[in-house]
């Protein structure tokens, strides 16, 4: 055929281009198995083919079949060709559809962040050409291609992260506001802190922060944000409402980024329930204080309660040691007359041959101890009254020198029998005593029988009124020249039946008790009885009245309880009241009793219950 | 109480005739009372008394007197009469007087007290003047039962 005019050279040119374009597409072919690419390989294939029968044919032609195989190869390569800008029309679509949904992604992310991701110039070129339906190179294709989904990748990510950033902003209990950073307008706020000041973003939009903040003690200022956002520590604060209401919240002030372009934002707590528990949990405190005061107080009262009845307890226990000892030395006085006037009478009786003289001296014994026993049995009677509270004073408002010049007549016979001067000085100006007068005068009786009785035969004893200014304190004195009374006796001598002397002398026998009436007559009347002395100097007992207007004040006023006298024990600072009942004053023995003591040496029981 | 005394020998008409006059009595207390009754009646019944005011007085006028009955106060200055009849009951030379303790106390305390120094004889005030007379006629005579022993060898 005309047609092989060059034969070889057509077989060859066919069979190299072939050849390199196999290898061309098997280069190729790890990285594209398209359509276009499978009719390429085969069109080379095909021409490689109709190169090789060419070239083999030469002497003795089959050149019908190469030229079957060139046309073939020619077919695929032009179907090649066509597959080929297919396939490149629908990258370019794909391409220009991830672009735009890049576009998309990009215009969120600008949208919620405010950051603009710039697509690179050449790739905007690039989709303009493609949506004007310019051609461009595959190559060029293949890298815009990576471009896109890179960024487009990188734009995912970002995006689902602002997503659950907004989730978290959104979702978030605290309120959290972003703020311009010069005019601390409120840029962005949550739902929450929307919530929380009753206000819609717009209405947001036109305040700054500190405009939001109610008027009080805690309203942050700028400087305060500001600090509060150096210092990373929480401020107190109220929100105002646009309900009027007001929110006590805590902000929290943070920088973001750069120092010269931080953002601020604030996270705002609602510390109104906090508050509200805050001031439960502190009323709780104070009132758990209080009642551990209360408690603790109670507690001390208890124990105070306590500590006051065992005190009672123990002077009751006292004073009922002192009632026995009371009562054993009240019958040992009382046996100590007894017998002499019962043995007296005996031998009276019994000797009746005895001299005449002997007789009177008896009898005169007899007497005498009669009358001993009488006084102390008045003088018990007298005290027990006088310590059970019972004694009334028969108060009227007297002179008090009258009293002493009475008393004074009363034992004239006691000091001639002993041989004792008593001088009586009361002053020229009279002193008035608000008291009763017969216990002063029993009072003073009792001082200078005292005095007189301890005097040596030819002493002196001095009786003094003083005192005060006119309707002040009142004041007895009583000074003997004795012997004294030994400085470790002196607190003694005022206790029952404590005798200092020696009562050798049956002329000074006295019953022990008169220096115990004295200062409980004293005392009830709100005064005092004291003694100073030394030995063979002499003592001076002096009993002080309060005045009158203290006595007409005690009068006004009923008597406080009175306390038990327990002499030798010093009293508790404070004592719980004893049981308003007093105790009931010792039960004299009677005389049936009394003979029932002296055979049996039993005591009947206390009180007279 | 009234003691009924049947000892006809307690009238005034019988001391002396008794030939007891070497007995002696010490009588120690300090009330000068009881002191003049028990002498009174005592020299009555024929017997020497000694008089003490107190326990020392006592201790001296046993020791240098020796009486085979005392008397003793239980109290009394400078020494009790419980501590006097304890000195006498532990001292070998007197131990065999006869030792009657007188007191106002007629506690039982006072009474165990009184026997367990040792006295032999206890009596209460008031007592009866011609009832201790009679229970020293009855001591001296030997008729002291709880005591009879002890003061049995001197009697006779």
């Amino acid at each position: 055929m005309e047609f092989r005019v060059p034969p070889d050279l057509l077989a060859q040119g066919s069979l190299l281009t072939g050849v390199a374009g196999l290898a061309l597409v098997a280069w190729g072919a790890p990285r594209r198995s398209s359509p276009a690419a499978i009719a390429l390989w085969l069109g080379f294939t095909s021409l490689a083919a109709s190169g090789a029968l060419g070239l083999g044919s030469v002497p003795d032609l089959d050149a019908g079949w190469s030229a079957v195989l060139l046309l073939a190869a020619l077919l695929l390569l032009g179907l090649a060709g066509g597959l080929a800008v297919l396939e490149f029309r629908s990258r370019a679509r794909a391409l220009l559809l991830a672009m735009s949904e890049t576009e998309s992604l990009r215009r969120e992310v600008a949208r919620t962040t405010g950051i603009n991701v710039r697509l690179e110039d050449e790739l905007r070129e690039f989709r303009r050409q493609l949506q004007a339906g310019q051609g461009a190179r595959s190559g060029q294709l293949a890298l815009l291609e990576s471009t896109v989904a890179h960024q487009r990748h990188t734009l995912e990510v970002a995006h689902e992260k602002l997503r659950r950033h907004r989730a978290l902003f959104d979702g978030a209990v605290e309120g959290i506001v972003f703020l311009e950073r010069e005019t601390l307008r409120v840029a962005e706020a949550n739902s929450s802190f929307c919530r929380m000041a009753a206000r819609t973003p717009d209405d947001l939009a036109k305040l700054s922060l500190p405009e939001l903040f109610a008027d009080g003690p805690v309203r942050p200022g700028r400087a305060d944000l500001q600090r509060s956002a150096r210092e990373a520590r929480a401020l107190p604060a109220s929100i105002e409402r646009s309900d009027g209401h007001v929110v006590p919240v805590e902000l929290t002030v943070a920088a973001v980024g750069d120092a010269s372009e931080a953002v601020l934002f604030a996270i705002v707590r609602d510390a109104s329930e906090r508050r509200t528990a805050e001031r439960d949990a502190e009323r709780a405190v104070v009132e758990l204080t209080e009642r551990t005061h209360r408690l603790e107080s109670a507690a001390a009262s208890h124990e105070e309660r306590t500590r006051n009845l065992e005190a009672a307890n123990a002077r009751l226990a006292e004073l009922q040691e002192r009632k026995d000892q009371h009562l054993t030395a009240v019958a040992h006085e009382l046996r100590t007359p007894l017998t002499s006037i019962r043995s007296f009478s005996e031998i009276l009786l019994r000797h009746e041959d005895a001299e005449p003289e002997i007789r009177r001296e008896f009898l005169g014994i007899v007497q005498r101890e009669s009358e001993r026993l009488t006084r102390l049995v008045n003088n018990v009677l007298d005290l027990a009254r006088i310590e059970s509270g019972t004694a009334k004073l028969a108060t009227s408002e007297f002179d008090a020198r009258d009293v002493l010049a009475d008393a004074a007549a009363t034992v004239r016979g006691a000091a001639a029998e002993a041989q004792v001067e008593v001088v009586v000085d009361v002053g020229a100006s009279p002193r008035t005593l608000r008291a009763d007068r017969d216990r002063v005068q029993q009072l003073l009786v009792n001082l200078l029988a005292n005095a007189i009785k301890f005097s040596p035969a030819g002493a002196r004893v001095e009786a003094v009124v003083g005192g005060e200014a006119p309707g002040g304190r009142v004041s007895f004195e009583v000074r003997d020249h004795g012997r004294g009374i030994p400085k470790e006796d002196q607190a003694r001598i005022f206790e029952r039946y404590q005798r200092v002397e020696d009562a050798s002398s049956p002329a000074r026998a006295g019953t022990g008790l008169g220096l115990a009436i004295s200062r409980e007559i004293v005392q009830l009347h709100g005064g005092t009885l004291g003694v100073e002395s030394a030995i063979d100097r002499g003592s001076t007992f002096r009993a002080e009245f309060p005045g009158l207007v203290e006595a007409r004040a005690r009068a006004a006023a009923p008597p406080p309880p009175r306390p038990v006298p327990v002499a030798s024990a010093p009293a508790p600072e404070r004592l719980a009241p004893l049981p308003r009942e007093a105790p009931p004053p010792p039960r004299l023995p009677t005389p049936q009793e009394l003979d029932l003591m002296s055979t049996t040496g039993t005591l009947p029981p206390l009180g007279g219950r | 109480m009234r003691e009924r005394d049947a000892d006809p020998s307690c009238g005034s008409a019988a001391p002396r005739t008794e030939g007891a006059m070497t007995e002696s009595v010490l009588v120690a207390d300090d009330e000068p009372f009881i002191l003049r009754s028990l002498s009174f009646v005592l020299e009555r019944a024929g017997f020497t008394v000694h008089q003490a005011r107190n326990g020392d007085e006592a201790l001296e006028a046993l020791r240098n007197l020796r009486p085979r009955v005392c008397i003793l106060d239980v109290m009394m200055p400078s020494r009790s009469g419980f501590e006097v009849c304890e000195i006498v009951k532990g001292d070998p030379d007197l131990r065999t007087t006869y030792v009657m303790l007188l007191t106002a106390k007629g506690q039982e305390s006072a009474r165990t007290r009184g026997l367990r120094s040792g006295a032999d004889e206890y009596m209460t005030k008031p007592f009866s003047p011609s009832r201790i007379v009679e229970r020293i006629r009855a001591v001296l005579a030997g008729g002291a039962a709880p005591v009879a022993e002890r003061v049995g060898d001197e009697v006779e």
